[in-house]
Formats: C-alpha cells, sequence, structure tokens
C-alpha cells in the first residue's frame, strides 16, 4: 500500500451510517455499514440520527479492521455535506470533522449524488455516462457536460423510491422491495396516470391514484405490478430521452432504487436499442453506502478540493450541479 | 425564548477536537426553532441554547449531547 493515497468515508445522509477506505489505485478498502429502516413509517430524521450516533464508532472500527489499517494511515477523512436531512447530515459531518482534527487531516465536502455516480463509474469502468439516480430522496438524469453534472430531468414532486416506499407502507406491506416482490405476483396491469413533461416525472398523482385503488378493492399484487411498471416505464422514457439528446454511449443507473431488476431490465432493453450499453453496478455499491463517499473525496482530495472544519457546514438541499468536477477531462475536448 | 447553558467537562482530553467539531453547528439548527452557540472553557465544553419552546430546546440538547457521545467513542479509536 506504499505510495498510495487512502481516503476515509462517512456516509450519513439518511437511513444509512456507511464508513468506507478507498486508495488511489481505485481499491475499496471497506465498506461497513449499518441501517436504519422503520417498516411501518419513513424516516424519522431525529430517531435515524440518534441511530447514526449511536453506531458511528463500531461501523469505524469494522471497516478500519476489514482494511487492514491504522487511522493513522488515512490521508484524508471525507463526509457527506449533501443532498439528505440535516440531523442525520449533521451526525456524520461532526465525527468526520473531529476525526479531521484529531489526525490532523484534511477534510473533505462530498455531495451524495455526485459520489452515487464516481461509485458507479469506478465499478463499471465506464467513463462518460448518461445517469439514471433513483433513490428514496432522489430521481433525476444527469449526465457530464462542460465541467459538471448537468441535471437533464428530474421529479417534479416526489422521488421514485419515495412514491414506491410510500405506497408500500400505506397499504401495509412495507418499503421496497415489497412492492416489486409482490409486483411479481399480479396478475392484471390496472392503467395509472403517468406524467412525464419533457425530461421531467411526476409522481404523486400516480400515489395518489394507486392508494385511492388500493381502496376500492383491487389486488394489491396487481396494484403493486401497475405501480412498478408505470414508474419504471416512465424512469426510462426520460432516460431514453437524455440518452437520444447527448449521443453519448454508455448509460448508468445509480441510487437506491438501481437494485430493481425490473427497472434494470428495462433500462438495458431501452440502451441496446439505441446501440449503447449498459452495466450493472454490485449491489452493495448501490444503496447509501461510505465507500462511495470515500473514493469520491479522493478524487476532490487529489484535486486540492478539500475545505477548512470550520466552513463545513451541511447543505441538505446539494444539487449535483454546484459541484466541480475536474477528475473528468471534458469530453467535447478530447 | 428560553435560554438554557450546558457545560459539560471531558475527561477524555476530546474537548479540542469536540469543540471544533460541533462549531460549524453554532448559530442555527435543524428548523430554525433552537440557536445555540459553541465555545470552549478549558476542559468544559460550553454549549449556549436558546430555543422557542420546549420542545425544540429537548431536541437541540439531546442532538448536541449525542454527538459529543458519538465523538468520543470515534475518538477513542483513534487514540487505541
Amino acid at each position: 500500500m506504499r505510495g498510495e493515497v487512502i481516503c476515509l468515508g462517512i456516509e450519513s445522509s439518511a437511513h444509512t451510517f456507511g464508513v468506507g477506505v478507498a486508495t488511489s489505485s481505485g481499491r475499496i478498502l471497506a465498506n461497513e455499514l449499518a441501517v436504519y429502516r422503520p417498516v411501518d413509517s419513513g424516516i424519522h430524521p431525529r430517531e435515524a440520527a440518534q441511530h447514526h450516533a449511536s453506531v458511528a464508532h463500531e461501523v469505524l472500527e469494522r471497516a478500519l479492521e476489514r482494511a487492514g489499517i491504522g487511522l493513522r494511515e488515512v490521508d484524508a477523512v471525507a463526509f457527506t455535506a449533501g443532498p439528505g436531512l440535516g440531523p442525520c447530515l449533521r451526525t456524520g459531518a461532526t465525527v468526520a470533522r473531529a476525526l479531521a482534527y484529531r489526525l490532523n487531516r484534511p477534510l473533505v465536502a462530498v455531495n451524495h449524488g455526485v459520489a452515487h455516480i464516481e461509485i458507479g463509474r469506478l465499478s463499471t469502468g465506464f467513463r462518460d455516462p448518461v445517469v439514471l439516480y433513483v433513490a428514496g430522496g432522489n430521481t433525476l438524469v444527469t449526465t457530464h457536460n462542460a465541467g459538471r453534472y448537468r441535471i437533464l430531468g428530474e421529479t417534479l414532486d416526489i422521488a421514485a423510491g419515495n412514491c414506491l416506499d410510500a405506497f408500500g407502507i400505506k397499504v401495509g406491506i412495507g418499503p421496497m422491495p415489497a412492492p416489486e416482490l409482490l409486483a411479481s405476483r399480479g396478475e392484471r396491469y390496472v392503467p395509472l396516470p403517468m406524467k412525464v413533461k419533457g425530461m421531467d416525472v411526476s409522481f404523486s398523482g400516480l400515489l395518489t391514484r394507486a392508494l385511492s385503488l388500493a381502496r376500492t378493492g383491487h389486488r394489491v399484487e396487481d396494484l403493486c405490478l401497475s405501480l412498478t411498471e408505470a414508474v419504471y416505464s416512465m424512469l426510462t422514457e426520460v432516460l431514453e430521452r437524455a440518452l437520444a439528446l447527448t449521443g453519448k454511449k454508455e448509460v448508468l443507473v445509480v441510487g437506491g432504487l438501481a437494485r430493481s431488476r425490473r427497472l434494470s431490465e428495462m433500462v438495458s432493453r431501452m440502451v441496446g436499442l439505441h446501440g449503447a450499453s449498459f452495466r450493472q453496478i454490485p449491489d452493495d455499491l448501490l444503496g447509501d453506502n461510505g465507500a462511495m463517499i470515500a473514493w469520491t473525496g479522493l478524487l476532490m482530495y487529489l484535486h486540492g478540493m478539500t475545505v477548512p472544519i470550520e466552513e463545513s457546514r451541511v447543505r441538505p438541499r446539494y444539487r449535483i450541479d454546484e459541484v466541480e468536477v475536474p477528475w473528468m477531462a471534458d469530453p467535447s475536448r478530447s | 425564548m428560553h435560554p438554557c447553558a450546558l457545560r459539560v467537562r471531558i475527561r477524555s482530553g476530546s474537548s479540542d477536537a469536540i469543540y471544533r467539531a460541533l462549531l460549524p453547528e453554532s448559530g442555527v439548527l435543524p428548523g430554525q426553532r433552537s440557536r445555540v452557540q459553541v465555545s470552549l472553557d478549558g476542559d468544559e465544553l460550553v454549549l449556549d441554547f436558546e430555543a422557542d419552546d420546549t420542545v425544540a430546546m429537548r431536541a437541540a440538547v439531546n442532538a448536541f449531547l449525542r454527538w459529543v457521545s458519538a465523538i468520543e467513542r470515534v475518538l477513542e479509536r483513534a487514540s487505541a
């Protein structure tokens, strides 16, 4: 490991507290996490933050053991600055600051969405993909252009993951993956209102309709099938528009909802029709995790993008297009 | 307005690291129903809270004390 730069990454934007270790040769030495996930309600930010505070030291311990390093070998400490839930972000941020100060190492403030993209690129080898980022709290289509990840399209109201989780919780089957598992037992597709505007999508009307149909006696399996097909079709459609517009040749789906086999199948078929390539990211790097923060932190550190501790406030509404991405050579210039 | 001052004696030798870690959280807290000023007096961390109501006060105090506890346990590992 001599000669390699090592970055420790801490993720705590929502339900997951994760610690990862990444090296400058692109190796992930550790990716440990603990998840707070109530099955009968959404995430309560303060309770999730309480969970993160209580498990932080043990997740860190596991990550260091797995990586086979001591804290003294860490060259930089990275944390999720945003977007996410304020109390949760602050828990990871305060721990990261304390570590950076005690170890006298630079601190790196990472954007959670950019991290999902970068770990996707690292794990698949894709250089310049069009990316669909779909998770509980985020839904957007993005690609790199003129130095940043630009938002080509996004949800106009709630995230796709939020839509499916909320449906599952309200009908009593729990959040994802329950709706997708029950969808495989659906027998009938019930038409639902799909709202796609350009490359933007809207899910709240869809959710309202699905819930009202659940109250009028439709089989929940049929509604799960209908809702997942509707959501995934909408996402595939906006991704297709972005792919056609940009003419790029690589496609990734990142974020927790990318674990959906059905969504991957739809995207894969669509991508094939355009003569482009789609690669599935490994499951353990798709959900929220510390390894992606460590890797992205490393890229930023190597480009001098560190932050003084006193200027490291969290940013719950941090957008991916606010981040300079100098480590990607601008394809239009190559 | 409900003011509340906490002085927490940090015995583990981590008072400076805890202070630096919490300082960026000064001024404003989630929901903006409370505010805090963080300062250091030797090995005592001083947290001066102000809140619009006692519910917000309790939430702010709980949040900060949890972070102090999390940081202490993490830094124990850093000394090991």
